[in-house]
């Protein structure tokens, strides 16, 4: 579609022949990086955080007895940390044209940052021997990787990330065929709740545009089917500073048309307005009792790792 | 002092100045009318904020930009007509020396104009006379009275005066 400022995903990667591709190598540095202390999530020490009881059974480790329980109810149980609790991590990316955006700031689109993040939580789950499955999705749910704890499942996440990634740039190419309205962009996640899965942890990774309220409808629903929601708002530098001076004729990346602005006397509005969606949509986020975080896409992604990690440790406690 | 061309009751001193500061006061004009050709194109995500901070400015950017533009033009008007040095033809406004005349009265003093005359002596007459041109005289117009006796004419008022009585 453009040339100049904004040049298409899929052609970039192919010019510069690596983009995201390597998408799981990448992931396993960020997770490694990051657990090895480059960026510090908020850990509660070295100890496991105590989940549950399981009942004693002949030849269990004795270090793990419960003595309290023994002391009180002459019963033999095992506390059973955190970690032994298999738990399933959802990751929800959203694919829509909208994710594609890229400014001159960043050099990640929106998408291939919620695929790094994606890939490198999906890393970071498999590590700990958790269950972890990937959906995207656009308009509707796209594709969809059943949970799996097997480490080989990191490459299959990796390469339908990297599928995802040419396959909407490919998408945006081709048409520019305007939609009317742009959907709100968590609707399809309302298919996904209807798919029944058991209580897990749910990652969202989107921009969240479109109508706020019927985006935190659909969290809502993610919240009355039992899950933890974190939601990972991924946002590009350009939308939320606007720091163009110049007039500008603006063309939407979903529906192809164009708004002509003077930047410099509009940026103070652009940026209060942004801001108080911003923050709108992290009160009610908090109010559901779920997670907000900002990932913007000039940002290191083991920010994303870290928010994931702090609701893990809350999760437990 | 060149003859100006008379604009309503004032003119100016340098009217093709004046013509060249109102070409002039056209620039701002143009630059504003290019400016809104100059646009640089680039694809967006985030329509939603730009329209809502648009319909919010709307009014004010507008009437910014328009008071801008008029007062940069006037600027320039008012500054190519401060420099082609406007001024005022007739009556009192303005007493400058741009419009002012020396007028040399002679008057004949000779025993001839004792003559008596209907209202007075020739001499009376001619001082009556005198002073009704003074006193119709436009301001800024000076004065000299210069007597003619025998042979010799003789200055009373020897300083250019501008003064009436």
């Amino acid at each position: 579609m453009f040339t100049q400022a904004g040049q298409s995903t899929a052609a970039r990667l192919r010019e510069a022949g690596q983009g995201l591709t390597g998408l799981e190598f990448k992931a396993r540095q960020v997770v490694d990086g990051f657990l090895a202390g480059s960026h510090r999530g908020p850990r509660r020490g070295s100890s496991a955080e105590f989940a549950e009881h399981r009942a004693y059974a002949p030849g269990d480790d004795l270090r793990y007895l419960d003595w309290k329980v023994f002391g009180k109810h002459d019963r033999f149980y095992l506390k059973q940390l955190e970690q032994e609790t298999n738990f399933t991590c959802h990751l929800l990316l959203d694919a829509s044209s909208s994710m594609l955006y890229r400014s001159e700031d960043a050099s990640l689109s929106k998408l291939e940052t919620g695929c790094l993040a994606a890939a490198a939580i999906a890393w970071l789950v498999l590590r700990q021997q958790d269950l972890v499955g990937m959906t995207a999705f656009a308009q509707s749910l796209q594709m969809q990787l059943p949970p799996s704890g097997q480490p080989s499942h990191l490459k299959q996440i990796a390469d339908a990330l990297e599928q995802i990634m040419v396959r909407s740039a490919a998408a945006s190419d081709a048409n520019g065929a305007p939609t009317t309205e742009p959907a709100p962009t968590l609707r399809p996640l309302h298919e996904w709740c209807e798919q029944g899965w058991k209580r897990a942890v749910v990652v969202v990774l989107s921009d969240c545009l479109g109508d706020l309220s019927s985006n935190l409808e659909a969290l809502r629903r993610l919240r009355s089917c039992r899950h933890d929601v974190v939601l990972l708002h991924v946002v590009d530098p350009a939308e939320q500073d606007f720091p163009f001076d110049e007039p500008t004729r603006f063309h939407d990346v979903e529906s192809g048309r164009a708004q002509p602005v003077d930047c410099r006397q509009l940026r103070a509005a652009y940026c209060a307005d942004f801001e108080s969606f911003r923050r709108k949509l992290e009160t009610d986020c908090r109010e559901l009792g779920a997670d907000y975080a900002l990932l913007r896409t000039d940002a290191p992604v083991e920010l994303a790792l870290a928010a994931f990690l702090s609701r893990r440790v809350r999760q437990g406690a | 002092m060149p003859d100006p061309l008379p604009i309503l009751a004032f003119g100016f001193i340098s009217p093709w100045l004046l013509a060249g500061g109102v070409a002039l006061s056209a620039v701002p004009l143009v630059i504003h009318l290019l400016r809104r050709r100059q646009y640089v194109d680039r694809p967006w995500a985030a329509m939603q904020f730009l329209q809502a901070a648009l319909k919010s400015q709307a009014r004010r950017v507008r009437l910014e930009s328009v008071v801008l533009l008029a007062v940069r033009t006037l600027l320039i008007l008012v500054a190519a007509a401060a420099v082609s040095q406007p001024f005022l033809d007739d009556d009192s406004l303005i007493s400058g020396a741009a419009s002012g005349r020396l007028r040399v009265l002679v008057v004949d003093t000779s025993l001839s104009m004792s003559a008596a005359g209907d209202a007075g002596t020739s001499l009376d007459r001619a001082r009556l006379l005198a002073s009704r041109i003074v006193e119709t005289a436009p301001a800024g117009d000076a004065f000299t009275l210069v007597q003619i006796r025998r042979s010799t004419p003789f200055a009373v008022i020897s300083r250019i005066s501008r003064d009436r009585p």
